[in-house]
Order: C-alpha cells, then sequence, then structure tokens
C-alpha cells in the first residue's frame, strides 16, 4: 500500500467553470476520499428580500444563475403565488413550462458540450454548443435576451406569444430534432466516449438514495424522482409523463440520462405548444403576503428538484425566501462517487453531477 | 410549482427522534433553513418520499436561542452538510455532532451571523405594517362599538313601542 497524499483540486481547474475545492486523498493514484468545499462566490442573496419587494425580488432570482435563469423566476414566482393564494391564467402556466424546457434543453446541450471537451472529443463540444446556440436565438426572438429573460413576474408572464412565434419555435426545435439525433448517436455509441464513462463512477441506487441525490444524477442510478410528475399544474396535463431512468448508475448513464431528456424536452414543448388555451397571461397580485403566511414549492431544474421556501410579514418584502438548489443535494453523492476512483477520472465524475456552485451558494 | 405541504410545529428535543423516523420509513431529506426572528431562529425540516403522496412535511422548531445548540441529522441524512454548516456561519446556531464540520468556515463572509442582522429596511416595513395594523384593528374596534352603541339606542325604542 502507497503513502496517502493530499491533491488540491480546485477551486481554479480547466474542467470547473465555476469554483469548487476538492481535498482528495489519494493512495497509488486512487482516490480513497474526496472532501468537498465551496463558499468562495456566496453572495447573500437571500438576504436581499429584506431590500427588495416581492415584485422587485424576481430580478434577482433570476440571477441566482444563468443556466437555471428561467428556472429561478418560475420557482419564486410560483412560491410566493402560493403564499397569496393567487391563481395564474393556464394559458401563462403553459409558456412558463415551454420556457422551462427551453432552458432544460440549453443546459443540457452546454453540459454535454462541457463533457464533451473534458474527454477530449471537441468537434462533440462544437456540435453541441452549435445546436444550442439556436435555442438561444429562440429565446432572444421570444423575450429579448439570450440568458436572463425576464419572462415571469408574479401573477403570470410580462408577455404573450403570438401564434406565428410559437409556430417558429416548433419549427425550429423540429430541425434541432434532427441534428441532435446524430450528436446523440455519438455520444452514446462512439467507442471512445464509451471507454471514458462505462463502468466510472458508479454510485448503487441504495447509495443515491440514501445521500438524498437529486435530479439526472440520482435517475441514472435508477432513482425515479422528478417533481414533474408530482405537480399540479400544466405539466399535469401531458397526455403522457415518465421520467427517464438508468440502472448502469455510471458516468455514462448520467449521461445517457441527459441525452434522452433533451428529446424529452422537445417532445413536451411541442404538446404545450399545440395545447395551448387562449386567453390572459397575467393576474395582478393585491396586497402583501400575510403575516406568517408559509409556502414552499418545488421544481425540476435542469440539474434536479429546486426547493422553495417563502414565508411573509405582513409587508411587501417577504420575511424569509429560501431556494436550495439541486447541487447542494448532490455534492455528497459527488463525494460518494469519488471514492476508489482512478485520479484521472476525478474532473469526468465532477463534471457528471453537473455542479452549479452559483446555485447553491446564491 | 405547486407542491402538496404541511406544517407542524415540534419541539428541539423531537427532532432526532423524527428524524429517526423518517429516515426508516423511506424519506428523503429535502432541506433544512432558518428563519431569523426577534425572539430567537426558527429551523424548518423538509422531508418527503418519493413515490407515495408527495407530500412535502415541513417542521418548524421556533425559537432556539441566537447562539444556541441543535444536533446534527447528519447521521441520519449525510447529504444535509451544505445546510447545517450554512446554519452555523450565517445564523450562529452551533450544529454538534457533525459528520463533515467546517467550523464556521464553509461560507467565507465580511459579517459574521450576516441572515440575523436586520437591515433598517426591514425594519422601518415591520414597523410600518406593525402601525397599520394596529390602525386597522382601532378601527375595526371603533367601528364594532358604534355597531354596539346603534344597537343599543334602537333597543329601548322598541321596549317602548312594545309598552304603548
Amino acid at each position: 500500500m502507497g503513502k496517502a497524499t493530499i491533491i488540491p483540486f480546485g477551486p481554479q481547474h480547466p474542467v470547473l467553470p465555476e469554483p469548487l475545492h476538492l481535498d482528495l486523498v489519494v493512495e497509488d493514484e486512487k482516490v480513497i476520499e474526496a472532501v468537498p468545499q465551496i463558499g468562495f462566490i456566496h453572495r447573500g442573496l437571500e438576504k436581499l428580500t429584506e431590500t427588495r419587494d416581492y415584485n422587485q425580488f424576481i430580478y434577482i432570482a433570476e440571477r441566482i444563475c444563468g443556466i437555471c435563469a428561467v428556472g429561478h423566476s418560475l420557482g419564486y414566482a410560483e412560491t410566493v403565488e402560493g403564499l397569496m393564494g393567487l391563481e395564474v391564467p393556464k394559458r401563462a402556466s403553459y409558456l412558463r413550462v415551454i420556457l422551462h424546457e427551453m432552458s432544460r434543453i440549453h443546459s443540457h446541450m452546454l453540459w454535454m458540450g462541457l463533457a464533451a471537451d473534458a474527454f477530449g472529443f471537441e468537434s462533440l463540444f462544437m456540435h453541441c454548443w452549435r445546436l444550442r446556440e439556436r435555442v438561444l436565438d429562440l429565446f432572444e426572438a421570444m423575450t429579448g435576451g439570450r440568458v436572463i429573460l425576464s419572462a415571469v413576474r408574479v401573477g403570470g408572464m410580462v408577455r404573450d406569444q403570438d401564434a406565428a412565434t410559437l409556430a417558429h419555435v416548433q419549427e425550429v426545435l423540429e430541425g434541432i430534432k434532427d441534428e441532435y439525433h446524430e450528436i446523440c448517436r455519438a455520444f452514446l455509441n462512439d467507442s471512445s466516449v464509451r471507454s471514458r464513462l462505462v463502468g466510472v463512477g458508479v454510485i448503487e441506487h441504495d447509495d443515491a438514495v440514501n445521500l438524498g441525490m437529486v435530479g439526472p444524477f440520482a435517475r441514472a442510478s435508477n432513482v425515479v424522482n422528478d417533481v414533474r410528475c408530482k405537480e399540479a399544474g400544466a405539466y399535469a396535463e401531458l397526455s403522457d409523463f415518465t421520467p427517464i431512468t438508468s440502472t448502469d448508475c455510471d458516468c455514462y448513464a448520467r449521461v445517457e440520462v441527459r441525452a434522452k431528456e433533451i428529446l424529452q424536452s422537445i417532445d413536451i414543448i411541442e404538446e404545450m405548444i399545440a395545447r395551448i388555451p387562449e386567453g390572459p397571461v397575467f393576474e395582478k397580485p393585491k396586497g402583501s403576503p400575510a403575516d406568517g403566511a408559509m409556502a414552499c414549492g418545488a421544481l425540476e431544474q435542469p440539474r434536479g428538484e429546486c426547493y422553495y421556501y417563502a414565508q411573509g410579514n405582513g409587508t411587501k418584502y417577504l420575511q424569509r425566501m429560501r431556494m436550495r438548489t439541486p447541487t447542494s443535494m448532490n455534492l455528497a453523492g459527488m463525494a460518494a462517487a469519488l471514492k476508489g476512483c482512478d485520479l484521472a477520472d476525478v474532473n469526468m465524475i465532477v463534471l457528471t453531477i453537473d455542479p452549479c456552485i452559483s446555485c447553491t451558494e446564491r | 410549482m405547486a407542491v402538496k405541504q404541511t406544517y407542524t410545529d415540534i419541539e428541539l428535543a423531537q427532532l432526532l427522534d423524527l428524524a429517526a423516523e423518517k429516515k426508516a420509513a423511506g424519506y428523503r431529506c429535502v432541506n433544512t433553513h432558518c428563519v431569523n426572528t426577534v425572539d430567537g431562529v426558527d429551523i424548518i425540516y423538509t422531508f418527503v418520499v418519493d413515490g407515495g403522496d408527495d407530500v412535502y412535511e415541513n417542521y418548524r422548531i421556533k425559537n432556539v436561542p441566537h447562539h444556541g445548540h441543535i444536533p446534527s441529522i447528519q447521521g441520519y441524512f449525510p447529504g444535509v452538510f451544505p445546510f447545517e454548516n450554512e446554519t452555523q456561519d450565517l445564523y450562529g446556531i452551533t450544529v454538534d455532532d457533525m459528520l463533515l464540520d467546517f467550523h464556521f468556515n464553509f461560507y467565507s463572509t465580511d459579517v459574521s451571523e450576516p441572515m440575523t442582522v436586520i437591515t433598517p429596511e426591514k425594519k422601518a416595513a415591520m414597523e410600518k405594517a406593525a402601525k397599520i395594523a394596529k390602525a386597522k384593528a382601532a378601527k375595526a374596534a371603533k367601528d364594532a362599538k358604534a355597531k354596539a352603541d346603534a344597537a343599543k339606542a334602537a333597543a329601548p325604542s322598541a321596549t317602548e313601542e312594545k309598552g304603548e
């Protein structure tokens, strides 16, 4: 047995777009323990609820993270609407789902590009990001923004989308689908990709449950956990929705789950566009959240379940707004997946949880 | 999105038993967080069992004193280590017996226990809301008194009518 050495990994590392530090205890190139540490970019955004009223705070909420901007504004708005007993027009809830699923597509494509870059498949990385640009173009056409959209507000949507725009969205997504199938084939069948991913960073189903993992990271270990199944809103009106899971439990399974979720999201958007009802997209909120009123909400973000909690104090400012992001639930799982792996596989395993440190630290 | 939810107040002494019970029943701990109040810190634990009735069960421990101690539930739910360390850093509550303890150094903050600081904006808004609530209550009491007086004034005339 070799001598144990501690190798620091991050917070600045080529594979990490955001600062995450790991103390890797290594013996003979095998990782025997990994201790994660964050805390480099804590911005105290939850504290800002004290200086921004509940209508203003949505612009802070969507700046928690650039990739999950739509999700955070949506989760925040829906929790405050629950707090105030406000019912959103049906058309608005359909439009919200359309934007949220488009956000999932661009997030997963961004991640797949990063994963391809990490295992050295540069052309795959470029193709993923090329397709992602088309989704961002759609965001721009619909809302005027490419990353921060400011499309959702408490009570509904900022603006409606006409039939021509929705038809354009459908047409572009159909085009993306055709090209994406080719990229997907490379991800799932290429021998060089499989050699880097199959059997790497395994987390068995029971461990995933025990560690409370969420999102594609958990579903790749066959944990059937997807908030979209639990919702009473527009998702409940889908003709069919089954979470995508895998029994392989390794890095390859995590790629597979995300790759298939992109196609599932396109199907959801197409169904929503086909069934979207006519009507208003905004219901003006009246008054302030009652003193002591509490509400919680959950949303399936691209990285997994995000939990929101709001408490009123009788003023237009919230007493508390809490946003528990998926990565914070997956850090323990990541440390477990790193145990026993080769040092060379560390970057691949860290990447397959799709860590979002900005979200986690807020 | 709107999810089914419940809220229950519990005592601090019940926390570990609750965690053990939830773990045995197959729940996962979704979140733990704190709410700063004038009397202390409220700590809320949220559990859900996937594939069951999907109810998010929130358990609140009220008024844990500032700089007080609470037990860790990492032994049952290891995934909560970021939230318990956050409780220490942002609220100054010591969480005892954590498996992964960053000893108040999880987040790098300029101000210690920043979430317990009540900002002037928040204080002003709360005072204003209290004044409005007080004025509303006084107006309601005044209206009720006027109504009672009117009813009282109407009552003797009815008696008089009977007497006639």
